[in-house]
């Protein structure tokens, strides 16, 4: 049990190693690239202008700090290569909103149009069903898109009436379990390649898809969004988050060790009692 | 009526579940016809379903401001914020865009000056957030507090969070970045160990635990199908 | 000026939340409920306006997207699910509650029969093939040994580890010998995993924090507004939650709440 003060000081702790590097900022440490990114980096780098990609928005407000950087990153990444893109959500409705916010802040930045360009097709219950209809028809599924317009002659959707034989690569940037669904009833019918990024939370639970290759590359948490910046050589908001995590994962390691260092004496004392009793 | 209240559902189930799984090994052009329509059926049967929970929630809180509850006035500031919301859906003092839908003129989210948007951007998302981000001090106190080695195994569980944690964040990578890039010493950098842990001794554990979800999920639906299992159909008779 | 006014509700809103942290409080309460209510709205919204408008009202009773090429007939096929979503509807009222089971019904069993080929497929097989040294060696044929042999010996490792996870899962009854060391080394692999999945939610709970820190340090400063004044603000506000958490006599549950 923690006493009150002990408990405010370590809040106060963690407080200021997340706010001071934040109020002064400044680039000591190296954020080196991992495999597991330079996966779905690598997939879009190689993809010829004029291919589509689907990128789904599998995420909502409360983990916005960590996907959305990573959601901007990947779509200038895209959009930089002239690459088509379908977003689409199907983890919560709120998640329509940070997609389409997402597609109108990059695509207006670099001149790419609404329904010609890219699509964001917005939020559908039951996963199962709208990923596997998806593989056959699009617009069956979705006759308006998140911001109710008619999909009936989209430009992008006549391109790619659906995901099967057309999609070069799905990203799935998934706050809770879009993931596997997306591998079962998704990439692995319709026979396109798929790369995740999801929150560090899940994270290390994807690696035994990532080691099967059922994912090409897997993006995790604010690192990783952090990485792909850096890739794309735009550093925003993941970046500079980097300096606070790290002080605060080195205070917490401190924590442990103290806290350890503390319950092994209390051991030893008691040992040592009960030795002078016997 | 025992019939419609009991047999009815589990035969309803017993013939959809057949005949998807069917289907799904013998593709026929004109059973996927039927197939695919399925699929927008149960999506839309989907949506009505999430408008349930709404209901709830407003309808506890409409009770508690009939009944004069402690607290009571809360419940007011949620049944303002409901209200808002939706009158915020039509931008009274916004014209729509040129291009906007032709189902609905306000031109749904994608009119950024409408005021739906603006409590979207403003509100509901710093809030929804920030709700979670309150984590990071509990988790946090909980690190400190309960993460003992104990034992073998938690000291396992440890030594393996701890790598986690420096592997992952710049200043811990730092640490090890004196040792060689490449040979045999390089396999003992921060990043090296993090990315071994992860892929290999992490990615068993974790197949470990989808093969049995695979196998759970599988004798369920099998257990649905045939009408066994009948949880779903909640309580009573 | 919306965004002017936005960026300070905004600020004040993350604030009061994050004031939960010094203990329950009033300011809490009324964002938390102020949320709810909101989000709730976006959702009726998004059903109405993306779902049961385009995909049922605008297939069986009115087109609402006129179009001149194209010839709007109803499809009264779509009355199945809309019936049936509106039978849904029918567990707000206790006495004819249970007709919502046959709508359940329709789609459980729809998901109980769709599931069982794919999750076979990739979860199963896909898992259990990919878990063999053979085919986990298959890139490396012909590479250099420099590169083979660390590749098979994790190759080796990793088919160990499942299997001993998979030991440790399915073989319920005691564990003794063969079996039995096989189970314990099956532990030791769960809880490296189980740690590594506690280091990486640490981080991902971290960064959230991170996030909404860096807004209120950096999103907020571009409108002309100093961190300085936001700070003063959450001072004010835990001053006032405390003198008003003070009026209130302390209750057990606020002291122990963590």
């Amino acid at each position: 049990m923690l006493r009150s003060w002990e408990r405010y000081l370590l809040y106060g702790l963690i407080a200021f190693a997340v706010f001071l590097p934040l109020i002064f900022p400044f680039d000591v440490w190296e954020n080196l690239p991992t495999r597991e990114v330079l996966g779905v980096y690598n997939t879009i780098e190689n993809l010829q202008p004029g291919d589509t990609i689907v990128v789904a928005v599998d995420f909502d407000p409360s983990s916005e700090p960590e996907l959305y950087p990573m959601l901007l990153a990947v779509l200038r990444h895209a959009f930089s290569k002239d690459l088509y893109v379908i977003a689409i959500n199907l983890f919560g409705p709120a998640g329509t909103g940070l997609g389409v916010m997402a597609l109108n802040d990059v695509g207006g930045d670099m001149g790419k149009v609404d329904g010609e360009d890219y699509v964001m097709l917005g939020f559908k219950p039951n996963l199962p069903a709208v990923i596997s209809q998806l593989n056959s028809d699009i617009k069956e599924m979705y006759r308006s898109d998140a911001n109710g317009k008619s999909t009936a002659d989209m430009p992008i959707l006549e391109r790619t009436p659906k995901f099967q034989g057309n999609i070069k690569y799905l990203v799935d940037l998934a706050a809770g379990e879009t993931v596997r669904p997306w591998i079962a009833y998704g990439s692995a019918p319709g026979g396109y390649p798929m790369g995740a990024g999801c929150t560090a939370v899940s994270f290390a639970d994807y690696f035994s898809f990532y080691q099967s290759g059922q994912i090409n590359g897997l993006m995790g948490g604010l690192k990783a969004a952090a990485e792909y910046e850096e890739l794309i050589e735009r550093k925003g908001a993941a970046s500079a988050g980097m300096n606070s995590q790290s002080i605060v994962h080195a205070l917490l390691v401190i924590f442990i060790i103290v806290g350890n260092i503390a319950f092994f004496r209390a051991v030893m004392a008691k040992r040592a009692e009960a030795r002078e009793r016997a | 009526m025992t019939f419609l209240r009991r047999q009815l559902p589990v035969v309803i189930a017993f013939v959809l579940g057949m005949f998807v799984l069917i289907i799904f090994y013998i593709p026929a052009a004109p059973m996927q016809d039927i197939g695919d329509r399925l699929k927008v059926f149960v999506t839309i049967i989907g949506a009505f379903a999430m408008l349930l929970g709404i209901n709830s929630i407003l309808g506890q809180h409409i009770t508690k401001i009939r009944k004069r509850r402690p607290g009571y006035g809360y419940s007011w500031v949620l049944i303002l914020g409901f209200v808002t919301m939706m009158i915020a859906w039509i931008p009274w003092w916004s014209a729509p865009p040129a291009d906007s839908a032709a189902y609905y003129p306000w031109g749904g989210l994608e009119n950024s000056k409408g005021a739906f948007y603006w409590m979207f951007f403003w509100m509901m998302v710093p809030m929804q957030a920030t709700m979670f981000s309150i984590l990071a001090f509990y988790i946090a106190s909980a690190a400190y507090r309960s993460f003992r080695a104990k034992t073998l195994e938690a000291s396992v569980l440890l030594v393996a969070a701890v790598i986690v944690m420096l592997g992952r964040v710049p200043l811990g990578t730092s640490l090890t970045a004196w040792l060689p890039e490449t040979g045999f010493w390089s396999s003992l950098r921060m990043e090296e160990m993090t990315s071994w842990l992860l892929n290999v001794p992490n990615a068993a554990g974790f197949r470990g635990i989808v093969l049995g979800v695979a196998l759970g999920i599988i004798a369920t639906s099998v257990r649905i199908i045939f009408g066994v299992e009948k949880t779903y159909m909640g309580g009573g008779d | 000026m919306a965004t002017f006014i936005g960026t300070w509700i905004a600020a004040g809103l993350t604030l009061m939340i994050l004031s939960f942290l010094y203990k329950d409080n009033p300011f809490f309460r009324f964002a938390e409920h102020l949320y709810v209510g909101i989000a709730n709205a976006f959702v009726v919204w998004l059903v109405w306006a993306t779902i049961v408008l385009p995909d049922f009202i605008g297939r069986v009773f009115i087109n609402i997207a006129p179009d001149p090429d194209v010839t709007w007939s109803p499809d009264f096929w779509f009355l199945v699910p809309g019936i049936l979503g509106l039978i849904m509807l029918t567990r707000m009222i206790p006495a004819i509650e249970w007709m919502s089971r046959w709508a359940l019904a329709f789609v459980v069993g729809w998901g109980a029969g769709f599931m069982i080929g794919p999750v076979l497929n990739s979860y199963l097989l896909a898992q259990v093939y990919a878990s063999f040294p053979w085919v986990n060696m298959q890139p490396y044929i012909g590479a250099p040994p420099g590169e083979y042999v660390p590749a098979l010996v994790n190759a080796i490792i990793l088919f160990i580890c499942v299997v001993t996870v998979l030991i440790y899962f399915f073989f319920s009854y005691e564990h003794k010998g063969v079996i039995g060391g096989g189970a314990k080394i099956g532990i030791w692999v769960l809880m490296v995993a189980f740690g590594a999945s506690f280091g990486s939610t640490v981080m991902a709970r971290v960064s959230l924090f991170v996030g909404r820190a860096r807004f209120l340090v950096q999103d907020a400063e571009p409108s002309g507004h100093a961190f300085s004044i936001l700070l003063t603000l959450g001072i004010l506000i835990v001053i006032i939650a405390a003198i008003v958490g003070r009026r209130q006599p302390p209750t057990k549950e606020s002291e122990s709440a963590e």
